[in-house]
């Protein structure tokens, strides 16, 4: 009988100290444009995204993804990366990271796009905590009407990194494209949600 | 007027055409494609390891196996000759020039062309091969594709009594299973073993456009073209190893007219194409000027690790897009990930240790699905078929 009281003594004390470690991401902000008709949107440009880490292909594998995720999820046409590369180099845009307004209405044109997408890997690799570690990302997205020039809807989204059970069984987490795939499909989620 | 009625007769002449040439393919028996006794030219594999894989004592083992299962390999002074002559030295595909004058002058049925995708001599040994036969005809058409991977301690069996450590022996076996697959190549087991793909294989996103999945199912067989994929990963050569994969898939569903890769290299010269970052529309329309394509497979290869994390556990990532050539849109896209050591059942079993075998069971996921959708939508195909 003591034994078992002890025992659950115990489970009492893990529990919130595994939530504890899991720890609560802060909810991730987004802006939805309320006088955007979202379902005009048919075609859309993915500009090359911006890389702010130290992986030299973390932008493109992010910008990947994302394109084969919003494609499948059927809602609007992605133009083919090499057009989109082949739209920047016609309408001279200087930075097709960061297009400014005329830019953006300037490519509207050039490849007959209804909004184009633009992005920022902020975190992409892996993270170690004590004896574990696993692969985080962190993406901003901005979708811009080429109509205008405005952006109509922005969000950002953080994945992966080490949990409570990585912590307390070893774990090595999961791998970058799995948490990239997670990423996505979370902003994704808020884009057409 | 002029334009419609040219372009009705074109494409009925077309259709025509591919309809004679997907009859061909499928009254001709595998006897007629490769057989016993066939004269066949075994081309130098190409190294694709970067660790200086012994592709000369592969070529020889490839000859020794071929010739024990009745095939009359070209001899290599021959072969030699012949290269000399047309002063080729890119032995990773064959052009539709190559593969005409070598079926000419030297007399050989087809072409086997092999590439060594794998390589290891530490302990555990590890070995990939990849081969195709290509007929030595015009159109240099690819009939059978086949790989063969293997690690020295993919099946340990008890008291480790099927560990390898030599790679000798890995390049016996695969050799082995190289020729003893053509001499026993199928079209329709082939295509029936395509549909059975565990469930952690399947892609983790997949776009199809219903309008031309529809068209593509009820016309004649697609041409199709895999190009090369751009490459993230630290290794250069994991883009040909996922498109070696593309091909081999794509002609095993038994209803794509996959081009060679040698016939396509060609054309990206001739068309001076440089993917920077994928295909552009106006590169498409050459592509299809100088080759008749329906359908163009390109792609990213965003992860490759041979090894992994944890020894034995290779991982890879890969997206591939298809865009249709005639409506210019992107009409296919898929995204697939996934890990050696994923799922793995009690006693490690199910355990991948190959990359070159993961690479191949994940491409295989990616092509069923689309065969799947493709044959859902064909008139006639009932439920069960699948």
């Amino acid at each position: 009988m003591r034994f078992f009281a002890v025992l659950g003594i115990a489970v009492l004390a893990v529990i919130p100290l595994a939530a504890g470690c899991a720890g609560r991401r802060p909810a991730e902000v987004t802006y939805h444009d309320p006088n955007m008709d979202f379902s005009l949107v048919q075609k859309v440009a993915v500009l090359p995204f911006e890389n702010l880490t130290t992986a030299n292909t973390a932008a493109e594998r992010v910008r990947d993804v994302f394109m084969t995720m919003m494609q499948a999820t059927g809602s609007s046409y992605i133009i083919p990366p090499g057009e989109v590369a082949r739209g920047v180099d016609r309408a001279s845009v200087a930075r097709p990271t960061t297009p400014t307004t005329e830019d953006v209405v300037n490519l509207g044109k050039v490849i007959g796009v209804d909004a184009v997408i633009t992005g920022v890997v902020r975190e992409y690799g892996e993270v170690r905590m004590g004896s574990s570690s696993a692969g985080v990302v962190s993406v901003s997205l901005q979708m811009m009407e080429t109509g205008t020039g405005k952006v109509v809807w922005s969000a950002s989204a953080t994945r992966g990194g080490v949990d409570a059970a990585d912590r307390l069984f070893g774990g090595g987490g999961q791998p970058m494209d799995q948490v990239t795939a997670d990423a996505v499909r979370d902003l994704l989620d808020r884009l057409f949600g | 007027m002029r334009f419609a009625i040219f372009s009705t007769v074109y494409s009925a002449d077309r259709v025509l055409l591919r309809i004679a040439a997907a009859a061909w393919l499928c009254s001709a028996s595998p006897v007629a494609l490769a057989a016993a006794g066939s004269r066949v030219a075994v081309f130098p594999p190409v190294d694709r390891t970067g660790r200086s894989a012994p592709v000369e004592q592969v070529q020889a083992a490839i000859e020794s196996s071929m010739s024990a299962r009745g095939f009359a390999p070209l001899p290599r002074t021959e072969l030699e000759e012949f290269f000399r002559r047309h002063r080729i030295r890119h032995t990773g595909g064959i052009s539709d020039e190559t593969a005409r004058a070598i079926g000419a002058e030297s007399n050989v049925d087809g072409v086997l062309l092999t590439s060594v995708d794998d390589w290891e001599t530490v302990d555990p040994p590890r070995l990939a091969l990849t081969s195709r036969w290509v007929a030595a005809a015009p159109g240099a058409s690819l009939t059978w594709m086949e790989t063969s991977a293997h690690h020295g301690h993919e099946r340990p069996g008890a008291f480790g009594l099927g560990l390898v450590t030599s790679a000798e022996i890995l390049i016996q076996r695969a050799s082995e299973e190289i020729a003893g697959s053509l001499a026993a190549f199928d079209r329709t087991s082939e295509a029936e073993d395509h549909r059975r793909v565990p469930w952690r294989f399947r892609p983790g996103s997949f776009a199809l456009n219903p309008d031309w999945a529809a068209a593509a199912a009820s016309g004649p067989p697609l041409r199709v073209a895999v190009l090369p994929f751009v490459v993230d990963a630290a290794w250069r050569d994991a883009g040909d190893v996922v498109v070696s994969q593309f091909v081999r898939w794509l002609l095993a569903t038994g209803e794509m007219d996959v081009l060679e890769p040698g016939v396509i290299r060609e054309a990206l010269l001739e068309a001076r194409v440089i993917q920077e970052d994928g295909l552009s529309l106006p590169q498409v329309d050459a592509l299809r000027a100088l080759l008749d394509l329906d359908l163009i497979v390109s792609g990213r290869v965003t992860d490759y690790e041979a090894m992994g994390s944890a020894p034995g556990s290779p991982f890879l990532g890969f997206s591939a897009r298809a865009i249709d050539v005639r409506t210019r849109q992107t009409v296919w896209s898929s995204f697939s990930f996934g890990r050696g050591d994923d799922r793995v059942g009690l006693f490690g079993t199910a355990r991948i240790r190959s990359s070159i075998t993961l690479t191949s069971e994940l491409v295989r996921g990616a092509v069923s699905k689309l065969d799947e959708e493709l044959r859902s939508r064909r008139p006639g195909e009932k439920e069960g078929n699948r």
